[in-house]
């Protein structure tokens, strides 16, 4: 897309117009925004225009120089704050709040020429697999729209998944860009702790979440995070590491394959968990199979205290996320109810104003850190982090990076999974004890599963998104010549028929509306 | 560990700010304790001479200079007040009886 818009095939007004027809069209049937910026993106695409046509006239070293998302459609999650527009988070309390400033993500887009054509749908605070728990009704999965697309960031893989948009950004606590990604049949990252900005995040859990691309390829996905990620003064957690030209280091097929010559990868035994689906088992371990015959060498590897990761999890995230929520209180900005005395306000605001999962875990952050329970929780739980954490840490001293499923399952119906909690926290129990050691995931599409995609997951050492970046393209080149790289979304006709009905409404057409 | 009551579901209520109904402390109560008995599965680890992580990253302390810079105007930090008086947000008052 980069390379034609430079060369003049096609301009960035009729790219961005494109894109915006088919996300406006298809809005109702599959849900995944929850605003759209036509005029911002059609400036934004008419100034990358305009900078394009200067620089065709400059000559090649003045397009080379050009930024490297100029004039490229990109979608944002809702809870990327963005001056004078709109960010809910998919949650009713934040109905109505306009963006003071931008976050630093947005600046870094914005820098890179990069035309931002709205926000998409997402589980409320990033809280959720599903992208159910949205206060503007459920995402669908383009390949199948009765199942959900995964979660938290379900509008970002189903847009990147319906060509609605070529990249968009996620956020990841606990699996919240691999997990969905997988479901949709998208390439998406998770980055190290530390390695974006999170300065204009809506926050969920301070020392977890990240921020990270989604595109239709590894190579797409690279450019987004190299266009985001590095230092920034206003995120004290924010490291001062350098950043590779991510992008630039993935070469053609050829290349690409003979890098997997001799890497050694680590299988850990415990992410073939229990509840794995036999038809995603096998395209994992097909995918692996086929890694070994590229030259990679295959080792298995113990991650003992894996099935510990779990309740370690859902102690830390609810935790952190509780002390985060506090500030929604109908003060100073946002939903807000007058119930009498300052009190009732509260009360009557965050009652009303969060939805089922999010009071859910906001209960249980406020159990498991108040008085007589801290201890037996909170600190537990850290300290099973460390534990954790030493487990990758022993296993990256064999190997140089993991190989694994990123999700259990496939995309499941919607509606399947709401009335257990618990069943639905499984979904990201290969993802989420990544979170929990601040590591780097990479998923990619390994193939399908009952014509549902299935997601290969390369978890790396701290700040090596190079390689599994290297890795997701070497196994992309091995597997050109695969026959389901060919398969579109099944479900992308019924988008574009009118007689679908509206995503937003299938849960309560299950008995199931909030 | 004994399963949380309707009473201390409540209580946790109350500590969050959250104005639940009683379908709902019903409801929580039966999937917290759930959940909490999911938690249990971590007392089956001797953590007693492990060390807790906070963060994962091992960050020294980042220090800077300590430079004014332009922050938020008071009319843009405003602006999605629910209720504004000049420079100042609206509530109720804290104090018992001040009207008069």
């Amino acid at each position: 897309m980069g390379a034609a818009l430079r060369a003049g095939e096609f301009s960035s007004r009729e790219l961005v117009e494109a894109h915006l027809g088919l996300a406006h069209r298809q809005a109702a049937a599959l849900n995944a925004w929850v605003s759209f910026e036509d005029a911002g993106a059609l400036a934004a695409a008419d100034a990358a225009d305009r900078r394009l046509r200067e620089a065709r006239a400059a000559g090649a070293r003045a397009l080379a120089a050009l930024p490297s998302l100029l004039g490229i459609p990109v979608a944002l999650k809702d809870l990327v704050v963005t001056r004078g527009r709109p960010s809910t988070a998919g949650s009713r309390i934040l109905e109505g709040f306009v963006g003071p400033y931008d976050a630093h993500i947005a600046e870094r887009l914005d820098a890179a020429g990069a035309a931002i054509l709205g926000k998409t749908n997402m589980d409320e605070f990033a809280m959720g697999s599903s992208t159910e728990h949205s206060a503007w009704g459920p995402t669908s999965n383009p390949w199948d729209l009765g199942r959900v697309p995964g979660g938290s960031s379900g509008g970002s893989a189903a847009a990147v998944a319906a060509f609605q948009i070529p990249l968009a950004i996620g956020t990841d606590t606990g699996g919240s860009i691999r997990q969905p990604a997988a479901l949709t049949g998208v390439v998406g990252l998770r980055p190290t702790y530390g390695r974006v900005s999170r300065f204009g995040i809506i926050a969920f859990a301070s020392s977890l979440d990240q921020v990270g691309p989604f595109g239709r390829d590894v190579r797409d996905a690279a450019l987004l995070l190299g266009a985001v990620a590095g230092r920034d003064e206003r995120d004290s957690t924010s490291a001062p590491v350098a950043v590779p030209d991510y992008a630039a280091a993935l070469g053609d097929d050829g290349a690409a394959a003979d890098g997997l010559r001799g890497v050694r990868l680590g299988l850990p035994r415990q992410y073939f968990v229990a509840g794995m689906e036999p038809g995603v088992e096998a395209r994992v371990r097909e995918a692996v199979a086929a890694l070994e015959a590229a030259g990679a060498e295959i080792v298995e590897v113990d991650l003992p205290h894996t099935r510990y990761g779990l309740a370690t999890y859902y102690i830390i995230a609810p935790a952190e996320a509780s002390a985060n929520l506090a500030r929604y209180d109908g003060v100073r900005f946002g939903f807000s109810v007058r119930g009498g005395d300052v009190l009732e306000d509260y009360l009557a605001t965050r009652g009303r104003g969060f939805g089922d999962e999010v009071k859910r875990r906001i209960m249980l952050g406020t159990y498991a850190l108040s008085a007589g329970y801290y201890d037996a929780y909170y600190i537990k739980a850290q300290k099973v982090r460390t534990l954790i954490k030493g487990d990758f840490d022993a296993a990256f001293r064999q190997v140089d990076a993991l190989v694994a499923p990123t999700s259990p399952t496939v995309a499941f119906p919607i509606g399947a999974r709401l009335d257990d909690p618990v069943a639905m926290y499984l979904s990201d129990a290969c993802t989420l004890p990544v979170n929990v050691a601040g590591l780097p995931g990479l998923s990619v599409p390994c193939g399908l599963s009952d014509g549902l995609p299935v997601g290969l997951q390369f978890i790396g050492r701290p700040w090596d998104e190079d390689r599994l970046f290297r890795l997701g393209r070497g196994y992309e080149a091995i597997t050109a010549e695969a026959p389901w790289r060919n398969l579109e979304p099944a479900d992308l006709p019924a988008l574009d028929d009118p007689a679908t009905p509206p995503a937003a409404g299938r849960l309560a057409a299950l008995g199931r509306g909030r | 560990m004994a399963g949380l009551s309707r009473d201390d579901v409540a209580h946790v209520a109350h500590l969050a700010r959250l104005g639940l109904s009683e379908d709902e402390l019903a409801r929580l109560q039966g999937q917290l304790n759930h959940i909490l008995e999911q938690y249990a599965v971590l007392a089956e680890l001797d953590t007693e001479a492990i060390a807790p992580t906070a963060q994962t990253i091992e960050l020294e302390n980042i220090l800077r200079e300590d430079r004014a810079a332009p922050s938020l105007p008071v009319d843009v930090a405003l602006a999605g007040a629910p209720e504004r008086l000049g420079d100042h947000l609206v509530v109720p008052a804290i104090l018992a009886d001040q009207t008069t």
